[in-house]
């Protein structure tokens, strides 16, 4: 599908209407996507299409004279006036080649529907890789107010302010971020302390691995003060935090927990001096210890510090897991084990023992550790290894947070198998 | 009639209006639904009430739905009360391990509605109403098709689309899946959610079916909806909470372990809905590998009109023809096999479409 003239929106309707009452949807095909249809492959070209005393509709005109009108999610006419039309047209005869001009252009669309701007964004993110600019089009000021609703319902005694929506409207640029922060602000707004932790740790994750070359610069002001704020909250989040702002900052890293680790090293190293390579990632009181052996064991031992008793706005994570990723290079395919973390002294610790995958591989401890809400989706197969991946107390750990879930549960279910297989 | 109070207290306290309650302006024949005017999101204020004597209107009156029915008389029913006890069957009974197939299935890791089903029907049920899983999954799960093999959600309740999508909505942001889109589409008024990125559904809802008005309108009776939908075996739906099969027709579970038996249920005599019909035949009798067609089939196709074909307007000959395209992928000797096997309407219609796909 080439033709540069065809839908942004994935719901058309024909044009003048034949009909009184609703707006058709994709002839009656509400599931179809109209961009991908083959009626649009030749011969249309932009036009904006009068609607009476609402302006003018985005739409496109074929030589033969049809007319459709792009409609939002609701079936509603996209708004564009004759000028935003225009825009619309060029920037679809150029995107793939003047990206510069482009960008330009773009900036007259600042003000245009959201629909528009959302939709313009999203197909040509799919047909091509536009510059970082473009993402500016779209509705950031969202994101600022929903972090500066949440950021007083963080404090002692605070309260959330306005419930702002961020909905869909960034999902082209960042995928993650927006969702953690509404349910952050969901469980803050309800007392629904386990949905208020599940947003923050999936933030300061997602915003981790964000392409923050696509956020304006007042958005990632405020996110930082967001991330700051999180890491002052709990000493969880403390690393992750750090490991956060200087994504934001564009800073050097802070000592993180990943390395890279190389089955074949050990084996080379064949004498007796270095049959081990041991390594420590982060600082006390978030530290994992390595051990990686010549046949290519790794014995991983996972430090945090504990939580108080404060409760405080997150509440208090009484069962905790340790996500560690390893992903080997030559797949690229990432394997999760989960650390479930027994307290000791002033700390959460659990260790993992397993075979490292042939070659090269990464591993990524920098996560925050969630409750086992984080695993109720997670296949039983999936979650089966990081079980035979635990030490003796580590499982003991796993069947004490089991005893306190539904049978249903993945994690429930897992140690049942792993129990009957052992 | 009474509502089973017994029943619908054990829910929640709250309880919505229903088709059939008495208003301060009359008697309610149903529920609609307008795009909001300016707003980006819809909410319960989109929704319409449809009062008795609105029939001749082009569209729905703009007639707020109360969210509860505490000033009116409480003259509905409840679904499914609407059914006999012989459509309200315990899903043991039909087989001793089909209420843990059903919670498999809500919970199925990885499948894309097992974060959101659980906290949406509970969601919905919090708010007095009711919701059920309905079309393929029902029939997929009573058949033994595997879990993995299901490939949607399809619900349908007793709430109106705004209302349902503001519930959709709260939850999907307590699920942190907030950038997933709802949609609503204002000719079917079916609700969805969309992933981001993505235009495949995770989830459906419909509210229950009913006809009679020139716009389109949902009521408050799993009979009615029945009525409306394609075939009996797909008119059986699911309750979750009661692990309850519901069987709007009468027929459909019967039909379903027959074989399945093609009957028909939509009385609609809009060609573009039973054009629709004949091709969804088509496609499960392929899907199930099925040559030979009902006697009930055989019927209903035969009482089509015989210019079924020609009376189609281009628009709803281009969607048919789409839709055959995408839900047959036999080849074409079976097709034109069971096209055979069909009585003159249905058989012309396909071997049309067939055609059309050479």
């Amino acid at each position: 599908m080439t033709a540069a003239h065809r839908p942004l929106s994935p719901w058309i309707t024909r044009w003048p209407r034949s009909h009184a009452g609703p707006v058709g949807v994709n002839d009656g095909d509400e599931r179809a996507d109209a961009r991908e249809w083959a009626l649009f492959s030749a011969g249309w070209q932009r036009t904006a299409v009068p609607l009476g005393a609402a302006g003018t509709a985005l739409g496109l005109r074929h030589g033969n004279g049809s007319v459709v009108v792009e409609l939002d999610d609701f079936g509603r006419p996209i708004v564009a006036s004759p000028g935003e039309v225009d825009f619309v047209s060029k920037i679809e005869e150029n995107w793939l080649t003047a990206e510069g001009t482009a960008t330009a252009w773009l900036a007259r669309l600042a003000h245009s529907s959201l629909s528009l701007r959302f939709w313009l964004v999203e197909r040509w993110r799919s047909e091509s890789e536009p510059p970082d600019e473009i993402y500016a089009i779209l509705p950031w000021q969202l994101l600022d107010r929903a972090v500066q609703s949440v950021l007083p319902g963080l404090r002692a005694d605070g309260e959330v302010g306005e419930l702002v929506e961020i909905g869909h409207w960034l999902s082209p640029a960042i995928l993650g971020p927006p969702g953690a922060l509404e349910q952050l602000d969901h469980g803050l707004r309800t007392g629904d302390t386990e949905a208020a932790r599940a947003g923050a740790s999936a933030l300061l994750s997602t915003l981790r691995d964000m392409p923050v070359e696509r956020v304006p610069g007042r958005t990632r002001e405020i996110l930082l003060r967001l991330v700051r704020t999180l890491g002052e909250v709990d000493p969880l989040y403390t690393h992750l935090s750090r490991v956060v702002e200087a994504q934001l900052r564009g800073a050097a890293p802070v000592r993180r927990l990943s390395t890279t680790l190389d089955s074949r090293l050990a084996a080379a190293a064949s004498n007796d001096d270095s049959r081990e390579i041991v390594a420590t990632l982060g600082e006390p009181p978030h530290q994992i210890s390595l051990v990686e052996t010549q046949a290519g064991r790794l014995e991983l031992t996972a430090q945090v510090p504990a939580v108080g008793d404060t409760g405080g706005p997150l509440g208090r994570l009484e069962a905790a897991f340790l996500p560690v990723r390893i992903t080997p290079e030559d797949s690229g395919v990432t394997s999760i084990y989960w650390v479930a973390l027994e307290p000791e002294a002033d700390y959460l610790v659990g260790d993992l023992v397993f075979l490292l995958p042939r070659g090269r591989s990464a591993l990524d401890a920098d996560d925050a550790p969630v409750g086992p809400a984080e695993l109720a989706g997670i296949a039983v197969e999936e979650l089966l290894p990081s079980l035979y991946a635990a030490t003796g107390s580590t499982v003991d750990r796993w069947r004490e947070i089991a005893g306190s879930l539904s049978e249903h549960h993945p994690v429930r279910r897992a140690l049942t198998r792993y129990e009957d297989q052992r | 009639m009474i509502n089973d109070f017994c029943e619908f207290s054990s829910v929640s306290p709250l309880r919505p209006l229903l088709v059939g309650d008495a208003v301060s302006d009359g008697c309610v024949a149903g529920f609609s639904w307008s795009p909001p005017e300016q707003a980006e999101r819809t909410t319960h204020l989109d929704d319409r009430l449809i009062l008795s004597g609105d029939e001749p209107a082009d569209a729905a009156p703009a007639r707020a739905v109360p969210q509860t029915a505490e000033n009116a008389v409480a003259q509905g029913v409840m679904p499914p009360c609407d059914l006999p006890e012989s459509g309200r069957i315990e899903a043991r009974s039909i087989g001793p391990s089909m209420p843990e197939r059903a919670d498999s299935l809500l919970d199925l890791p990885g499948a894309p509605w097992q974060p959101l089903v659980r906290p949406l029907l509970a969601a919905v049920h919090a708010s007095g109403h009711r919701a059920w899983l309905a079309g393929g999954a029902v029939r997929d799960l009573i058949a033994g098709v595997p879990l993995e093999d299901v490939n949607d959600l399809d619900l349908t309740g007793t709430v109106p689309p705004g209302r349902f999508t503001d519930i959709t909505r709260q939850t999907l942001r307590a699920c942190r899946m907030s950038e997933h889109r709802t949609t609503v589409t204002p000719a079917s008024l079916v609700c969805a959610v969309v992933p981001p990125g993505s235009t495949t559904r995770m989830i459906e809802y419909r509210g229950l079916n009913l006809g009679g008005f020139r716009f389109p309108i949902m009521g408050s009776s799993i009979a009615e909806d029945a009525g409306r939908r394609d075939f009996s075996f797909n008119a059986l739906l699911y309750d979750v909470l009661g692990h309850r099969v519901l069987d709007g027709s009468g027929a459909g579970l019967d039909d379903l372990r027959a074989g399945p038996r093609f009957r028909p249920l939509i009385t609609s005599t809009d060609p573009a809905e039973v054009a629709l019909i004949v091709v969804r035949a088509a496609k499960f009798a392929h899907r199930w590998g099925i040559s030979a067609v009902d006697p009930e089939l055989a019927a209903w196709v035969a009482a089509l009109p015989p210019g079924l074909c020609d009376s189609l307007p281009d628009a709803d000959w281009d969607s048919l023809s789409r839709s055959y395209r995408k839900s047959v992928s036999a080849s074409v000797a079976s097709q034109l096999a069971f096209a055979a096997n069909l009585p003159a309407p249905g058989r012309d219609l396909l071997e049309r479409l067939i055609g059309e796909d050479r």
